[in-house]
C-alpha cells in the first residue's frame, strides 16, 4: 500500500461541538490504514490538551482520551504552535506523549512536510 | 548565471552555448503559478495538460455556507478540464448534502441536485460517511428498508465508511478539503 504522510491540522475547540470527535475518527482511521499521520494543534484546538478536563458534566464524550493512544496507532509526530497556547494560557497535559511546540512562523515549514494537509 | 523575467529562467548552461553569435536559448517555466499547490513528487503539473487525481471532502452543509456549492464547481471545473476525480466523502455536517427532498425556491438552485447531475454525467462517486450521516439522521437505504421507512438518500450518493475517504487519500494526487 502507497504510503503517505498525512497532517490533521485540530484547530477547534474540544467540546462546543461534535467536530473533534469525528476528526479524530479520521486521523485514526488514517494511522489504521497504515498512513504516517502528524498531528498540528493550532488556535483554539490547544484546549485538547488542557489538563483535568471533566467533559461527562455537559454531556461531552472525553475526546481527549483519545490522544492516549496515539502511540498505538503509530501516530508520533505530534506538533503544538507555541504561540496559541502562550496566547490561551493553556496548562498542556500531556502524559506519555512526546510534542514537538513549533514557533507560528514554522508552521508553513511543518506543513510542507506532508503530502496533503487535512483541516477539519 | 542566471535571468529572469516573466517567469522564465534561463539556465546556466543555455548561455554557454551561445558562441558564433546566436544563443540558443533554454527556456523553462519557473513558479508561473505560485498559488497552486507543488506536488511532493513533482510528477504531476496541472499547465502541462496531465491529468490530476482529485480527492475531494465536503465538510460543510448544502445552504449554511458556500463550500459545498465551491466543491461542486470545483469539481465540475476539474473534469472538463480533463482532471479526474476519483471520489468525493462527505462528512461532518456535509452529510446534509446528500439529504434527498429539500425543496428550494424555484429562483434558486439545488446544490444537492447539481451533485446528483454531476455524478449522473460523469459517474463520479459521491460517497457519505456512515457513522457522520447516522447520527445526524441519515440512514443507509438498506437500513431505512429495515425499519420500513423511506430511504432520504439523494440520487446520486452511495453510503459508506471512512476506510472509502482513506482509500481516497492514499490513491489521489491531490486532497482538497471544503468547508470548515
Amino acid at each position: 500500500m502507497v504510503e503517505k504522510n498525512l497532517l490533521f491540522v485540530v484547530a477547534k475547540a474540544p467540546h462546543g461541538s461534535l467536530h473533534l470527535q469525528e476528526y479524530l475518527d479520521m486521523v485514526l482511521t488514517a494511522a489504521a490504514f497504515e498512513q504516517k499521520v502528524g498531528l498540528l494543534f493550532v488556535e483554539d484546538g490547544v484546549h485538547l490538551l488542557a489538563g483535568g478536563q471533566q467533559p461527562d458534566r455537559i454531556g461531552a464524550r472525553d475526546v481527549a482520551a483519545v490522544l492516549q493512544s496515539l502511540p498505538l496507532y503509530g501516530v508520533e509526530q505530534v506538533f503544538v504552535e507555541r504561540d496559541s497556547v502562550d496566547e490561551r494560557a493553556v496548562d498542556i497535559a500531556l502524559d506519555g506523549i512526546s510534542v514537538q511546540l513549533v514557533e507560528r512562523c514554522r508552521v508553513g515549514a511543518v506543513m510542507a512536510g506532508f503530502d496533503a494537509v487535512v483541516t477539519c | 548565471m542566471c535571468a529572469t523575467g516573466a517567469g522564465v529562467r534561463l539556465s546556466d548552461s543555455a548561455l554557454e552555448w551561445g558562441q558564433g553569435g546566436r544563443y540558443n536559448l533554454h527556456l523553462r517555466p519557473v513558479a508561473t503559478t505560485p498559488a497552486m499547490p507543488r506536488s511532493p513528487a513533482g510528477s504531476h503539473d496541472f499547465n502541462r495538460g496531465r491529468q490530476v487525481k482529485f480527492a475531494i471532502q465536503v465538510h460543510s452543509s448544502p445552504y449554511s455556507s458556500q463550500g459545498s456549492r465551491t466543491a461542486c464547481s470545483f469539481a465540475r471545473a476539474a473534469i472538463e478540464n480533463g482532471h479526474e476525480v476519483f471520489r468525493v466523502f462527505f462528512y461532518f455536517d456535509g452529510i446534509f448534502n446528500a439529504l434527498g427532498g429539500c425543496i428550494v425556491p424555484s429562483d434558486e438552485s439545488g446544490v444537492v441536485r447539481a451533485w446528483g447531475e454531476l455524478a449522473r454525467m460523469h459517474h463520479i462517486d459521491l460517497v457519505v460517511c456512515v457513522s457522520a450521516a447516522q447520527r445526524r439522521g441519515l440512514q443507509d437505504p438498506a437500513e431505512s428498508a429495515r425499519q420500513g421507512v423511506e430511504s432520504r438518500v439523494a440520487e446520486g450518493f452511495r453510503i459508506s465508511g471512512l476506510g472509502q475517504w482513506a482509500e481516497a487519500v492514499i490513491i489521489a494526487d491531490r486532497v482538497l478539503v471544503f468547508g470548515d
